[in-house]
């Protein structure tokens, strides 16, 4: 049992370490070597590939598809923000009020993820159609008027605008903002709330004291479990967009499934890679790890 | 059949689809030296070009040895819609099919786009793997370049009698399988514009009237490169039959500016029928077969092949490489192409049929489908039809740039 105490961590990383070397770091690493390849079509339409460096995998394929990494990002951001502020009252309604109703409340959260998502994402299409009813219900309260002046529609209608895409995105990754809320709020002791109350604090002032800081983690793990696959999503925008909305995600894709560019393609998702990492290295930085790790 | 439609003017268009020089070159190279082909096969089980001198089996040859047993289960791909159904769920000529040889047909709605469905099982051809699918249907483009590549096993001939007695002479001698040694068509069909008419409030004629700006919006074009630069190439004048990467960037030039202002609502598979019916959209490149179909539950709906020029295009039924059970495929080809069983599949799916004699299997069952003009088209139409030019490798990676840029990467 000695060794155990000396390492006791080697033998439990193991099966983790297998999984992800196998399924991610390998692919990753041949992923690499595919983003400095070249591509060649012979004369029978057989694609070869050469790895010669080509460094201009990325330079080329950022400068021609930049508009759809900002439009990815943009929709990611707003989708993000709009499950934000739909999920945290949620989320503090289920963990103060829920009583005993709190597990089927919890279940509801995720019971739209019994259904596959892409027939989630295809049922919006007929929710949107032109001549559905929220449509209808939406243009006569004059909703699309202000929707098409904004540009996040055009033409009195829903489907396949920017405002079908984002709202489907959030819809979608809604779940992923709302358990990890409701997490950080149920761990938060009532007893603090009423010490502050008896501090004097009137009920806004405990929230944006008490609870906001404390459901901190929740917010930070939310935020990026609803950003990180918004931001490369590429069914909503397939299936609800139009071709001025598709986002970083269609173009891999098409890339990788069509184009058979596999070069293009990978340069295109390390990029995205590493624009993440960014973000998640100053999003950590912004709103304090430490605070995230210590509760 | 062979008594009402002009074959000579199909024949002519076969003529036409027999343009694809370059590729035909290399094929007959191949057949000759096997040096050629020999290196495309190497170069599709993964391994660079090494100018093997293997035999290829995909140029023709002997015929293929597998065992003549039926199994007890097999597949067969097919784009959605495309096969006669019943109560939602019965495929009858394929249950008859069942039922004479005592199998199980797994049948696959499952290509919705020639491009995406050769992605996703592109990887397992190279390898030399089993797709899991003993036939799958595939557009002339690009199921020549299965040809091409060897992705497909040779037919043995002696197992497809039917095939040859009633394949429409027109499809026979076609330059990217001139035997038909690895091809059986399934159907043909003509690209061309659908619209409702009450939606667009007249009539349309022209790839132009789909800029109306009163459609803003409610307009469609296909993800088929093809098929969309085809219909807008004869609206500017560009004959698709002959064109450059000059021509298909003027087309490209055409387009874009009505993707930028939002008057192309979407580019689309087959999805377009849904948005047709469900009037999300007024009007719409669209295939002939699909607004036959939709007229049925939606009678005012029209399809016109624009004045200028419609497409057309067969897609063929073939067996991939190292499929598990061929003889199943072969025994299907071969069903299929019996005139009353054709009949069967053509008065639910409604595209242009390849097998003689079905129209007269079909007249005394149902004579509407038997007299539609978009089924057994006239005269008049097969005169304003084009099949898409055969592009070189060169051209077909610089044609499919351009378009990806337009429909949006």
């Amino acid at each position: 049992m000695r060794w155990l105490r000396r390492r006791p961590a080697g033998p439990l990383l193991l099966p983790a370490m297998l999984w992800l070397g196998i399924f991610f770091f390998v692919p990753m690493a041949f992923m690499a070597y595919k983003s400095l390849e070249t591509v060649h079509v012979d004369l029978t339409y057989a694609q070869h590939y050469t790895f010669n460096w080509k460094f201009s995998n990325y330079t080329d394929n950022i400068s021609q598809y930049k508009s759809q990494f900002i439009r990815s990002f943009l929709y990611a951001a707003i989708a993000t923000v709009a499950a934000f502020v739909i999920a945290y009252p949620l989320a503090y309604v289920i963990a103060f009020r829920g009583g005993r109703w709190k597990n089927l409340l919890l279940l509801l959260v995720i019971a739209p993820f019994f259904t596959n998502y892409l027939i989630r994402t295809l049922a919006w299409q007929t929710i949107l159609a032109d001549n559905s009813i929220v449509t209808r219900a939406l243009d006569a309260v004059r909703f699309l008027d202000v929707t098409d002046k904004l540009g996040w529609t055009s033409s009195h209608r829903l489907l396949a605008t920017p405002f079908a895409v984002v709202s489907a995105i959030t819809y979608n990754y809604l779940a992923f903002m709302v358990l990890p809320l409701y997490v950080s709020l149920e761990k938060i002791d009532p007893r603090l709330l009423e010490a502050s109350l008896d501090l004097y604090a009137n009920r806004v002032r405990a929230f944006l004291k008490v609870t906001l800081p404390l459901s901190l983690p929740g917010v930070f793990a939310g935020t990026l479990l609803t950003f990180i696959p918004a931001t490369g999503d590429y069914i909503n925008a397939e299936i609800l967009g139009n071709p001025n909305t598709r986002m970083i995600g269609n173009v891999i894709q098409s890339k990788f499934l069509i184009f058979n560019d596999y070069p293009a393609a990978s340069a295109l998702s390390f990029t995205l890679m590493a624009i993440m990492l960014v973000f998640i290295a100053v999003y950590a930085k912004l709103l304090g790890t430490e605070e995230v790790t210590t509760v | 059949m062979s008594n009402e439609r002009p074959l000579s003017d199909l024949d002519r268009m076969a003529f036409a689809r027999g343009a694809l020089t370059r590729r035909d070159l290399l094929r007959r190279a191949g057949m000759a030296g096997g040096a050629l082909a020999g290196a495309g096969l190497l170069a599709a089980c993964g391994s660079s070009s090494g100018g093997g001198s293997s035999a290829v089996a995909s140029s023709g040859g002997g015929a293929p040895s597998f065992p003549h047993t039926v199994s007890s289960n097999w597949t067969f791909s097919n784009w959605p819609l495309y096969i006669d159904i019943k109560n939602k769920t019965h495929h009858p000529s394929l249950d008859a099919f069942d039922a004479k040889y005592s199998t199980t047909t797994k049948y696959l709605e499952d290509i919705e786009d020639n491009e995406s469905f050769f992605g996703k099982v592109r990887a397992q051809l190279e390898a030399g793997q089993s797709i899991d699918r003993d036939i799958v249907t595939l557009t002339d483009w690009m199921a020549g370049k299965w040809v091409a590549l060897g992705y497909c096993e040779t037919l043995d001939k002696s197992l497809l009698p039917n095939v040859d007695a009633n394949l429409s002479s027109a499809l026979k001698g076609r330059s990217i399988d001139p035997n038909n040694d690895h091809l059986v068509p399934w159907q043909s069909g003509f690209t061309g514009i659908a619209y409702n008419p009450k939606l667009t409030g007249r009539d349309l004629t022209s790839i132009s009237d789909l800029w109306d700006p009163k459609f803003k919006g409610k307009v469609t074009c296909l993800t088929e490169m093809r098929d969309t630069l085809g219909l807008v190439m004869l609206d500017i004048g560009i004959d698709p039959t002959q064109c450059t990467v000059a021509d298909a960037q003027k087309a490209v030039d055409a387009i874009q500016p009505h993707v930028a202002d939002g008057q192309i609502r979407r580019f689309t598979g087959n999805d377009y029928a849904a948005d047709l019916a469900k009037g999300n959209v007024a009007a719409c490149m669209a295939w002939s077969g699909d607004v036959v179909q939709l007229q049925l539950s939606n009678p005012d709906l029209k399809f016109v092949i624009p004045d200028k020029g419609g497409m057309i295009w067969t897609d063929n039924m073939m067996i991939p490489k190292n499929a598990a059970n061929p003889y199943n495929a072969h025994l299907w080809m071969n069903f299929y192409y019996q005139p009353e069983i054709a009949a069967m599949v053509e008065d639910y799916v409604n595209y242009i049929c390849p097998v003689n004699g079905a129209k007269e299997a079909l007249v005394a069952k149902d004579p509407s489908v038997a007299n539609n003009p978009l089924i057994f088209p006239p005269q008049s139409s097969l005169d304003n039809v084009n099949v898409f030019k055969a592009l070189t490798p060169d051209e077909d990676l610089q044609f499919n740039q351009l378009f990806q840029g337009l429909i949006g990467g």
